[in-house]
């Protein structure tokens, strides 16, 4: 088993790495595809669907990263692994249908399409990899729960454009989709480890939701949710009664909502929501559920914690499968897109953490709008301004 | 980062690496649970059924199982939905045989279960089974877990295994997706556990299935301890005890040589001695003893049976009786010894190769035929090695490289070649071989010398070839006279179109007027065919045997009408021979006589001349010279009417040869087959020549006979040419001398045939020799050349570049000579004053008589008897003379000899000729252009003298 990366810019960036692609030694089994929303991949894709190579591909929010530092344009991260089984599909979300999320339907025929590639139809998987549009993430992992069952990691980001436009989107070797999901089904021959953490730290503030529907949040403690975080922050996110609606992506991304999570020895586990606008009514939207009677914790977080967050997840993933460094035979990296924002002039800094942590092992990254991975005790879980890492290993089994 | 996150940092990992290691402490747990369930197993079984229990405990499954996959090919398709929206794969099923499930399962071990192969393909975690395998038998089931297990494990006796096939596991469970990833790496852990327990319990069956091989086994053993002095016996099974008649309790304990029979310095005991000694491997004869006594021959093999630690324990021996096949062998060597004493007493090779082609016998004579070397064909040597030394031996003895066919040496070939083949051997010598292969392999060849069979077979069939191509009709007849053998040229002469349809047939039907008598009588018969009643066939009957005749039959028409022909030549040449003798006698008559009358009258004619003469004398002398001149008439006339009677039918007459050639085709067209054209170029102008017109005719109709002859039955052409030559130099020819300047008819016979072979172009002018056989009488061209010699004339035989033969005859053209006659009354008298005149006459009375005459007319005459002489004085002094009066019929050298080599000196010097056969004379060198005059004797001196006075004077 091994593993390449290779990047590149401008507008014939897919073009730039299809030419990479077809000058590597072995064809691949697989490849992640993480793209600036600019950026043209058709050539890329025809080209794996000629030659059935599965292909993952996300928009990415202002490009990407390998182990040589940041891009604006696209990376591909490659895997040559002859004896094991991969497969990919992308899916246009299903259309409504009755009261289940056509979401969770799309991810599970997804999940099984995938499988039927991979020639593994039934069976569960080591790790899925996941990129599903922004907005039902927590429906997208239920469906694919539905195929491999609950066991299986999986883990991923929602696809994200560059100015929260809409402008994201997800494919595979077939199709390119606006709003849809896309799954790959991984049995590489090496062994997989992996780790899913934020970097912040509950405040004093807590509260009830006490009016939810779905991502937005109404009232905490029945008082306009806006007006309640405007407190909590301290003035960071200002609202007054009246005011024009207005996103805050940018402002609240040091200052997501904690929802309990369990605890860990004694101390309280929370999986964070990030709020995105402000409505006049007083409303918040979030890019996660927040259901009524659960407590919110306001958490707070810094710029360094941010940029020395990547490195500390990408060696917890490594330690947590006892792996030594020498042994690893890449990684791919899922860094929230909102915090990315945030540290944007020091996102050099970010890749070196990690490349420290993995030195000489092939990385790609993707910024993203919502994270997904497995949290201890609780399952895959959907969340916001996470960092996750999945480290491949050399030796197989 | 403050303290509260770092601590909430630390405590996050400390929880993920917990869980981790709280997983991996789940592992342990259940691996050592299933360590302690294999462990506590009594036995291999109960072990591995434990251990399943454990296992499927451990994974939280409902059923846990080792399969193997059966051998047994029922591999079949069936088509299925793979996936909620109808698509459907077909899948191929293979048998597994259930080896050991775990408790309370629903299937049985021994069960073979009809399974997805490609479900053990790999290790896999199926979360949803009727997505991955809808089958039957797992339809209870909602998720499985299958892995593979070591190759190292052997399955049960009963399976029959492949090489590469490993038996699986495979864990069910009821509910979907109840198996993780996490839990396929505690299955793989487990299944090395699971390889032992397998291994452990197929090597108690193996055991089992050894000792009770062992204790049920024909073959005697015996089992001693290695370790303790004297190898004492610990273990004999129930067929040693009925082998040797003791029972185990009698020899345990004890060494088994008290079983041994043999002598203990002998060769085979000494060695099994020795092997045991050393505790070594190895097999024996021996002659042993049962407990009853009775000999009996004992097939040992003695093994070691090593310890863990590489030390043998024990000695194992196999016995098993081998008398019967002792004494069939030591019958079979036997047999094999005269067989093979009997097989060298043979003329015929015999070699036998064993199945790997080692030479295993061969007898002397194949070393005869296919020598290769002095060690060549030795037992155990190996086919092919013998064989390359052949080859080469056949290369650098008789210099001559063996057919590749025969280097390949192909036995495989000859084994199937049910009736043998012949090889040519370089010798010459033809071998009839002959291979068997028999029921052990064993492959028997033979090789017998079949040269004379095949010389005779090849003269037999030179002699049938030769009989059916013979010119000669040949059959055999029965005593009946009907035809059992005939040849094509019979069955043609008995008037048969075919020769298989004529066998039966009476042949004397074929003939008119067979007599009995005639057959019984053995003498030639000539008899005329019914169907052919112009031809004659002459018919020679030989008895064969009792009752069989043989027929030889030849058309001879053809030579009975030649031998008709011959005859009627004969006949004639006898004549023309008599009639030449006959006028050569005359001639010499004529030519003495004559010369005795020139001495007389010229005597006559002198005494005339004397001044003094008395009336009476003179009256005497005239009286002389009229009956000398009547004498002299007398003769010559006798001469001219014996000329004419000799020759007959008016032969030496002057004629025109195209006169004869133009009615010859004509002629002889009967005699001519119709394939045979006949073409005639005469030419325009008259060829005078004098011949014998019927002989001519003749010697013409033999020619063109002999050319169509050439022709045989294929169309051809005879073409007929005359021509005119004169030659410029004189030149032999095949028949006769050809004359410088003497002018010749070319009568050419030319045919388009084979022509004359070279080897016999000079015999064909020899008599009565021919290529013609009976048809010919070998006379034709002989005659030819003897009458065209006689001619003065010659005969030329030419082979064309274009094929076929062109016979030349030289025949002299006749040119008119004057004899000058005698005048009839005496003119004025002549002067030969001043002349120079020499006379050459054998006759020295006749040359006087000329010299004095002459010289009394006033001539300076020399006279010579003999003409070699003459030449040398011509030679000496060319001017000497003015005239040369010479005579024809000299001995030596004739007066046309003299004439021509006269002329040759002084081409100008007058000649004139006086001979006593002035009229028969045909000496082409007698011509006007060289001779001014002939005379007759006995001469007119006065007319001689006249003549000479016009030339010879100076």
């Amino acid at each position: 088993m091994e593993i390449v990366t290779f990047a590149a810019e401008g507008g014939d960036a897919g073009e730039a790495l299809k030419s990479q692609l077809v000058e590597l030694p072995e064809q691949p089994a697989f490849i992640a595809i993480q793209c600036n929303a600019d950026c043209d991949m058709s050539a890329l894709r025809s080209y794996c669907r000629d030659q059935d190579i599965a292909v993952h591909g996300t928009s990415s929010c202002l490009g990407s990263f390998t182990e040589h530092g940041a891009t604006n344009g696209a990376v591909v991260f490659a895997i040559m692994d002859e004896a094991g089984d991969y497969g990919a599909s992308a899916m246009l979300c299903a259309p409504q249908n009755g009261g289940q999320s056509p979401m969770r339907l799309t991810a599970a025929q997804a999940a099984q399409a995938a499988l039927k590639q991979a020639d593994r139809p039934g069976e569960a998987p080591v790790l899925v990899w996941l990129t599903a549009t922004p907005g039902d993430e927590e429906a997208v992992l239920a469906g694919i729960a539905d195929i491999v069952g609950p066991d299986v990691p999986v883990i991923g980001g929602s696809a994200a454009d560059n100015t929260v436009s809409g402008d994201w989107f997800i494919f595979d070797a077939q199709e390119q989709f606006g709003s849809g999901v896309v799954v790959s089904v991984l049995f590489p021959t090496g062994p997989v480890t992996f780790a899913y953490q934020n970097g912040y730290a509950p405040t004093e503030h807590s509260g009830t939701v006490t009016k939810a529907d779905g991502r937005v949040l109404i009232e905490i403690d029945d008082r306009p949710a806006a007006e309640v975080y405007a407190e909590w922050t301290d003035g960071a996110v200002p609202w007054s009664p009246g005011a024009e609606p207005r996103g805050i992506l940018s402002d609240s991304t040091l200052w997501p909502l904690g929802r309990p999570n369990g605890d860990l020895s004694g101390m309280p586990s929370f999986l964070l929501a990030h709020p995105a606008e402000v409505s006049a009514d007083g409303s918040l939207a979030l890019f996660a559920s927040v259901p009524e009677g659960d407590t919110l914790t306001q958490m707070n977080g810094s710029a360094d914690s941010l940029v020395a967050r990547a490195g500390r997840v990408a060696n917890l993933a490594r330690t947590t499968g006892r792996f030594d460094r020498h042994e690893v035979a890449g990684a791919l990296m899922v860094y929230c897109g909102g915090c990315m924002l945030s540290v944007q002039d020091r996102i050099e800094e970010v890749v070196d953490g990690v490349v420290a942590e993995l030195p000489g092992a092939p990385l790609a990254g993707v910024f993203t709008f919502g994270e997904q991975g497995p949290i201890v005790g609780a399952g895959n879980r959907h969340g916001n301004l996470m960092i996750s890492c999945v480290v491949f290993g050399k030796s197989e089994y | 980062m403050d303290g509260d996150e770092r601590l909430r940092e630390a405590l996050l990992e400390l929880e993920i690496i917990r869980a981790s290691e709280s997983k991996a402490h789940e592992q342990s747990l259940a691996l050592m649970a299933c360590i302690q369930a294999f462990s506590s197993g009594a036995g291999p079984n109960e072990a591995l059924a434990r251990l399943l229990d454990a296992v499927n405990a451990a994974l939280g499954a409902q059923l846990t199982a080792v399969l193997v996959p059966t051998a047994i090919d029922d591999v079949s398709s069936v088509s299925l939905p793979r996936s909620p929206d109808g698509d459907e794969i077909k899948q191929r099923l293979a048998g597994y045989q259930v080896l050991a499930v775990s408790d309370g399962s629903s299937i049985q071990t021994g069960e073979t279960l009809m399974l997805p192969a490609r479900l053990f393909r790999k290790p896999r975690v199926v979360a949803d089974l009727q997505i991955a395998a809808r089958v039957d038998s797992l339809a209870d089931f909602g998720s499985a877990l299958t892995m593979l297990l070591g190759p190292s494990d052997t399955h049960e006796a009963q399976v029959a295994a492949t090489e590469g096939n490993r038996s699986v596991v495979l864990c069910l469970a009821a509910e979907k997706a109840a198996f993780s990833p996490q839990t396929l790496q505690l299955l793989r852990r487990l299944s090395a556990l699971l390889t032992q327990a397998l291994l452990r319990r197929n090597l108690q069956n193996q055991n089992a299935l050894l000792a009770a091989t062992i204790q049920g086994s024909s073959s005697g053993f015996a089992i001693s301890d290695a370790t303790r002095e004297d190898q004492p016996l610990i273990y004999v099974n129930a067929a040693f005890e009925r082998l040797t008649g003791y029972r185990a309790e009698e020899v345990l304990g004890k060494n088994c040589r008290v079983l041994t029979a043999e002598p203990s310095d002998s060769p085979e005991r000494v060695r099994l001695r020795k092997t045991a000694q050393a505790l070594e491997q190895g097999s024996f004869l021996l002659r042993n003893r049962r407990k009853d006594g009775e000999q009996f021959w004992n097939d040992l093999t003695l093994f070691p049976v090593y310890d863990a630690s590489g030390n043998v324990r024990n000695l194992v021996a196999t016995q098993t009786d081998a008398t019967e096949r002792v004494e069939a062998s030591q019958a079979r060597d036997e047999a094999r010894s005269k067989m093979e004493h009997a097989l060298s007493l043979s003329s015929d090779a015999f070699l036998i190769l064993g199945p790997d082609r080692t030479v295993l016998y061969a007898t002397p004579a194949l070393s005869t035929f296919f020598p290769s070397g002095e060690d060549g064909w030795q037992v155990g040597s190996r086919f092919e090695d013998n064989w390359a030394q052949f080859c080469a031996y056949s290369q650098e003895i008789w210099g001559r490289e063996l057919s590749p066919e025969m280097r390949l040496a192909d036995i495989g070939t000859l084994l199937v070649t049910l009736e043998g083949r012949e090889i040519q051997l370089p010798t010459g010598r033809t071998l009839f071989v002959r291979g068997t292969r028999l029921p052990d392999d064993t492959i028997f060849l033979s090789g017998t010398d079949v040269t004379p069979l095949k010389t005779a077979e090849a003269l037999l069939r030179q002699r049938a070839a030769a009989i059916a191509a013979a010119r000669d009709g040949i059959a055999i007849a029965d005593a009946g006279d009907r035809l059992i053998y005939l040849n094509d040229t019979a069955a043609k002469l008995f008037g048969f179109n075919d020769v298989q349809r004529s066998v039966g047939r009476r042949w004397t039907k074929a003939y008119q007027n067979v007599s009995l008598e005639a057959l019984k009588s053995g003498q030639d018969l000539l008899l005329v065919p019914v169907r052919d009643p112009d031809h004659r066939h002459e018919i020679r009957v030989s008895p064969l045997g009792q009752e069989q005749k043989v027929l030889i039959l030849r058309d001879v028409t053809q030579r009975l009408d030649q031998e008709e022909r011959a005859a009627a030549m004969q006949a004639s040449l006898a004549r023309a021979e008599q009639q030449e003798q006959l006028g050569r006698m005359a001639s010499g008559i004529a030519h003495d006589f004559n010369n005795l009358l020139s001495a007389i009258t010229g005597s006559a004619a002198l005494i005339s001349m004397g001044n003094d003469l008395s009336e009476d004398t003179q009256a005497h002398a005239d009286r002389i010279t009229r009956a000398g001149s009547a004498a002299a008439r007398l003769v010559n006339k006798l001469l001219e009417m014996g000329a004419g009677t000799g020759s007959g039918k008016g032969a030496e007459a002057a004629f025109d040869l195209r006169a004869l050639l133009i009615d010859v085709p004509q002629i002889i067209a009967p005699a001519l087959s119709k394939t045979v054209s006949v073409k005639t170029d005469l030419g325009e102008k008259p060829v005078l020549v004098k011949a014998d017109k019927s002989d001519l005719m003749r010697i013409v109709s033999n020619l063109i006979l002999n050319a169509a002859d050439a022709l045989g039955e294929v169309e051809g052409l005879v073409e007929i040419a005359l021509r005119q030559e004169t030659l410029d130099t004189a030149r032999e020819a095949l028949a006769g001398k050809l004359l410088a300047g003497r002018q010749y008819a070319q009568i050419i016979v030319r045919d388009t045939g084979t022509g004359i072979p070279d080897d016999i172009l000079n015999q064909v002018l020899e008599p009565f020799f021919s290529t013609k056989g009976a048809h010919g009488t070998g006379l034709g061209l002989a005659m030819a050349a003897a009458m065209v010699r006689g001619a003065g004339g010659g005969l030329d035989i030419l082979q064309p570049t274009g094929g076929g033969t062109e016979v030349v005859l030289w025949w002299p053209i006749w040119l008119p000579t004057e004899v000058l006659e005698q005048a009839d009354a005496p003119g004025a008298p002549v002067s030969l004053t001043g002349a120079r005149i020499l006379i050459v006459d054998d006759e020295e009375d006749v040359a006087n008589v000329l010299a004095n005459y002459l010289g009394m007319l006033g001539a300076e005459v020399a006279t010579c008897v003999d003409p070699a002489f003459a030449i040398e004085l011509i030679e000496e002094d060319p001017s000497a003379f003015t005239a040369l009066v010479t005579d024809y019929d000299m001995p030596g050298l004739s007066g046309g000899a003299l004439i021509e080599r006269t002329h040759k000196i002084v081409p100008d010097l007058p000649v004139f000729l006086v001979t006593a056969l002035a009229r028969r004379l045909s000496d082409p060198r007698v011509s006007p252009q060289q001779v001014n005059g002939i005379f007759a004797k006995p001469v007119d001196l006065e007319h001689l003298a006249r003549h000479l006075a016009e030339s010879a004077l100076p």
